[in-house]
């Protein structure tokens, strides 16, 4: 069985909570599932929906085509009119006119607020679901006894029309990637997280905060994204793990500040989560048009690593590592995800470890030098507080103590001793068994090239239609031969992103990779399974 | 030199003759060694901001962080939050902190962070050649305004003491005894602490004979730095700009209140 259900409605009528009780009762019965949620930039009114998909195979992406609408209201009738197909089954607003339409009682907590638990209601009688399956979820919210009336009326007022089985044993939990990343720094030893409200990264925040004393973490709020880095790099100059999570436009107002870590080799994790630019843009949709920036932002020349999960389970460990090679090789690091997965709806299986490697410190006596000079270019850590040393982190170009110079001699010296950093971080990023990710049909001749979030609707089409997927998980140092080695002798390479200039095709072809075709999508919607299916078989 | 040999690091002094850097940096060696007994050296973190005054880094032997332009207080909070044992110091220019990191100053005093400010405040951008700053006086004719400032000075004092810095100072870089004497009470108050020091720039706005003529200090008139109403008086007795007034030196305000790095 496998099925795609849009539910949809105002801010604030609990859409999402819906959509991630339905995904929480589904992953219970045993099923895959994945949802795509949407939502305006505003509070109350408006439209929002959440489209869930869910199959005994693994499901990684939604169809724009559903078999059921959930209609909360009007407007959701009109909004999702050209979604549906034929058979698609229609549950609205008893207040409401369809011809066909299964009416429901969409009974709310508050007036116009909260109809998450008789949408589960309807939702799961309709599916076949006994209504005990829902019960968990309907009393851990609050004004359980209202919710659990309005849940139970709800659910009576439906008939049966499908029979959703038992599809064996729970394959994992569900989670957002933006929970993932919170987890992954966690484990990875986080002691700082700081941040700026700013959409998608904000779940992070809200997240960590929430949570802090069980973490053991502190939560920071300053005045603004150059006020979040700077502090970011003050705990760490201090010995302490720090990660910072915005967007695009907060991390524009960063990148003074990456070049500073850079220069003063602080270890720093950055969290940018992209959304639909240019500038404000379409703050709650989706983009990959961060990429170029990302990578390539900061005056001058020093190492850095962007690494960008696919997957919830990716973002974890990706983050979890982020923390342990940023202090080990004390570089930015640079985790890039975006709204589609930061938000979405995964089933995950993220077994929890904390893994938190001891950088290079310094372990001499007499002077210490800051920067002192080694042959793979990492100069041993100390920290503040230590009798007897000086410890001298700087902007400015410097000696190996940390004194300012300016002599052409010591500033190539210093500049060499960098790129030689970066040479070892290279080498160990490059011979990372994961620095390129293959799915699909592994020996196909067709082959996809994609990266970040845009994997898990490749993955899905490609089964379906012989592709090969191929996705470098790190983007700088950039996989190039690996890359090159998996398209190997392919006879149709199409690049595949959400960025209207094509800014991963470009970024393949500075590193000499060609593709034939290419596939952009820039409405701030990720790609959906059907349309991507329609779009490769006309390539 | 200035410094004495334990806290100087040898890098090359490349201030000009006779700038009010060097009256600063005196007063806080001298703060320092005077603080030794009670601070061990290797318990001070100071950073700086970028103009001639970030240049004080370089030359004390102590730990610290050259951070880039306007951003040292921001960076100090989080030394302080990751090691709430170290006493960071903040040596930020009056372009640096007035203008470029402005808010980073405010929201320090704001949260009361325990981490000490002190403001180089030659009332010019210097190291980028004499431009006006939030606290030139509207006959400074500087490279960027050369009819003067299209704009009126900010009075820092009066701005800090609205923000909630809980410890308020003005000194003067000529008085090099009694800037000592305030930096040790910086350095020693919990919460944050301010001192505006009027640093004379012996190229670009020479102030020492204007500041000798007319600065006073408050603790010969009996000023009581536990009266916020007095101290914000006394703050508004000198505007930046006029040029027939007394200028008050020494502690506005201080009080106690529970900092950022205990609350957050
Ligand atoms: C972001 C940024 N903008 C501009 C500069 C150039 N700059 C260097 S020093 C300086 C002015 C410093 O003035 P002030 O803070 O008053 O220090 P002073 O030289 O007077 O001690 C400026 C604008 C910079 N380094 N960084
Ligand atoms: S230019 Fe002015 S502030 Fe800079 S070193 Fe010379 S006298 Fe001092
Ligand atoms: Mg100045």
């Amino acid at each position: 069985m496998e099925k795609t259900i849009i539910i949809g409605g105002k801010a604030g009528a609990g859409i999402k909570e819906a959509g991630r009780m339905l995904a929480g009762v589904l992953a219970n019965l045993g099923y895959h599932v994945f949802g795509y949620v949407d939502y305006p930039s505003l509070i109350r009114g408006g439209h929002n929906f959440v489209t869930l998909r869910f199959s005994e195979e693994p499901v990684n992406s939604v169809d724009r085509k559903a078999d059921i609408i959930v209609a909360t209201d009007g407007r959701s009738i009109r909004a999702h009119e050209e979604d549906a197909k034929e058979g698609t089954v229609w549950l609205i607003n008893e207040k409401e006119q369809k011809e066909g339409a299964v009416k429901v009682p969409f009974k709310e907590v508050a007036p116009g607020f909260f109809k998450s638990s008789s949408v589960l209601g309807a939702v799961l009688k309709l599916l076949g679901i006994p209504l005990e399956e829902g019960l968990p979820f309907i009393l851990s919210l609050p004004q359980r006894e209202k919710n659990e009336r309005i849940y139970r009326e709800a659910y009576n007022s439906v008939d049966s029309m499908f029979e959703v089985k038992r599809a064996g044993e729970r394959k994992g939990e569900i989670v957002t990637g933006n929970e993932s990343v919170a987890l992954g720094a966690v484990d990875g030893g986080l002691d700082f997280y700081i941040a700026y409200p700013m959409t998608p990264a904000s779940p992070v925040l809200h997240y960590l905060a929430k949570r802090k004393s069980e973490f053991g973490i502190k939560v920071v709020h300053p005045e603004n994204e150059i006020g979040v880095i700077n502090m970011a790099v003050g705990v760490a100059y201090a010995g302490k793990r720090s990660m910072v999570g915005t967007s695009g436009g907060g991390f524009a107002l960063m990148t003074e500040t990456l070049s500073l870590i850079g220069m003063s080799e602080t270890p720093i994790v950055i969290y940018e989560a992209q959304r639909a630019g240019p500038s404000t843009g379409v703050p709650t949709y989706t983009a990959q048009a961060d990429l170029l920036f990302v990578t390539f932002a900061g005056h001058g020349d020093f190492p850095r690593v962007v690494v960008a999960p696919g997957t919830p389970e990716e973002a974890y460990l990706l983050m979890r590592d982020s923390l342990n090679i940023a202090w080990r090789y004390q570089v930015p690091v640079l985790i890039l995800g975006d709204k589609h997965l930061g938000e979405s709806y995964f089933l995950a299986d993220i077994k929890r470890e904390k893994v938190v490697e001891e950088p290079k410190l310094w372990k001499g006596n007499g002077e210490y030098r800051r920067y002192e000079i080694t042959e793979d270019g990492i100069s041993p850590l100390a920290f503040p507080g230590q009798e007897g040393i000086v410890v001298k982190g700087t902007s400015y170009e410097h000696d190996e103590r940390g004194i300012t110079v300016e002599d052409a001699k010591l500033v190539k010296r210093m500049q060499d001793k960098r790129l030689k950093k970066g040479e070892t971080l290279r080498e160990y990023i490059l011979s990372r068994e994961d620095a390129v990710v293959v799915g699909g049909n592994e020996s196909s001749k067709k082959v996809i090239v994609t990266w970040g979030s845009t994997w898990g609707t490749a993955l899905d089409v490609a089964k379906e239609l012989g592709f090969k997927v191929v996705r470098p998980l790190f983007l700088e140092p950039f996989p190039a031969d690996k890359l090159r080695e998996e398209i190997g002798t392919a006879e149709l390479v199409v690049s595949l992103e959400c960025s209207a200039s094509g800014q991963f095709e470009r970024l393949l072809n500075m590193h000499g990779i060609k593709s034939h075709r290419n596939i952009r999508k820039y409405d701030g919607r990720p790609f959906f399974r059907d349309e991507l299916a329609e779009m490769l078989g006309e390539v | 030199m200035a410094v004495t040999k334990s806290l100087y690091t040898g890098a090359e002094i490349t201030w000009c003759r006779l700038c009010g850097n060097f009256g600063l940096m005196s007063a806080f060696a001298w703060a320092v060694e005077e603080l030794s007994d009670t601070i061990p050296l290797e318990k001070f973190v100071i950073l700086s901001g970028i103009g001639c005054h970030g240049k004080i880094v370089d030359y004390i032997d102590l730990n610290s962080f050259y951070s880039i332009h306007g951003r040292a207080p921001a960076t100090a909070t989080g030394i302080k939050l990751a090691n709430p044992e170290l006493y960071p110091v903040c040596f930020v220019g009056d372009g640096d902190i007035y203008a470029e990191g402005v808010s980073h100053l405010i929201f320090s005093a704001k949260r009361n962070s325990d981490i000490t400010v002190i403001v180089h405040d030659n009332r010019s951008y210097s190291l980028t050649t004499g431009q006006f700053t939030p606290t030139s006086p509207s006959i400074f004719k500087g490279k960027s305004t050369p009819e003067g400032p299209p704009e009126d000075p900010l009075n820092p004092i009066a701005l800090m003491l609205e923000a909630g810095a809980t410890f308020v100072a003005r000194g003067y870089a000529g008085y090099t005894d009694h800037l000592k004497e305030l930096v040790k009470q910086a350095i020693l108050h919990k919460g944050f602490s301010f001192i505006d020091v009027l640093q004379p720039c012996v190229v670009f706005f020479n102030t020492y004979e204007f500041y000798n003529q007319h600065v006073y200090k408050l603790e010969d008139v009996g000023h009581d730095p536990t009266d916020y109403e007095q101290a914000y008086r006394r703050a508004k007795e000198w505007d930046y700009n006029s040029e027939d007034v007394k200028i008050p030196i020494g502690v506005f305000y201080k009080t106690e209140k529970p900092t950022y790095e205990e609350r957050v």
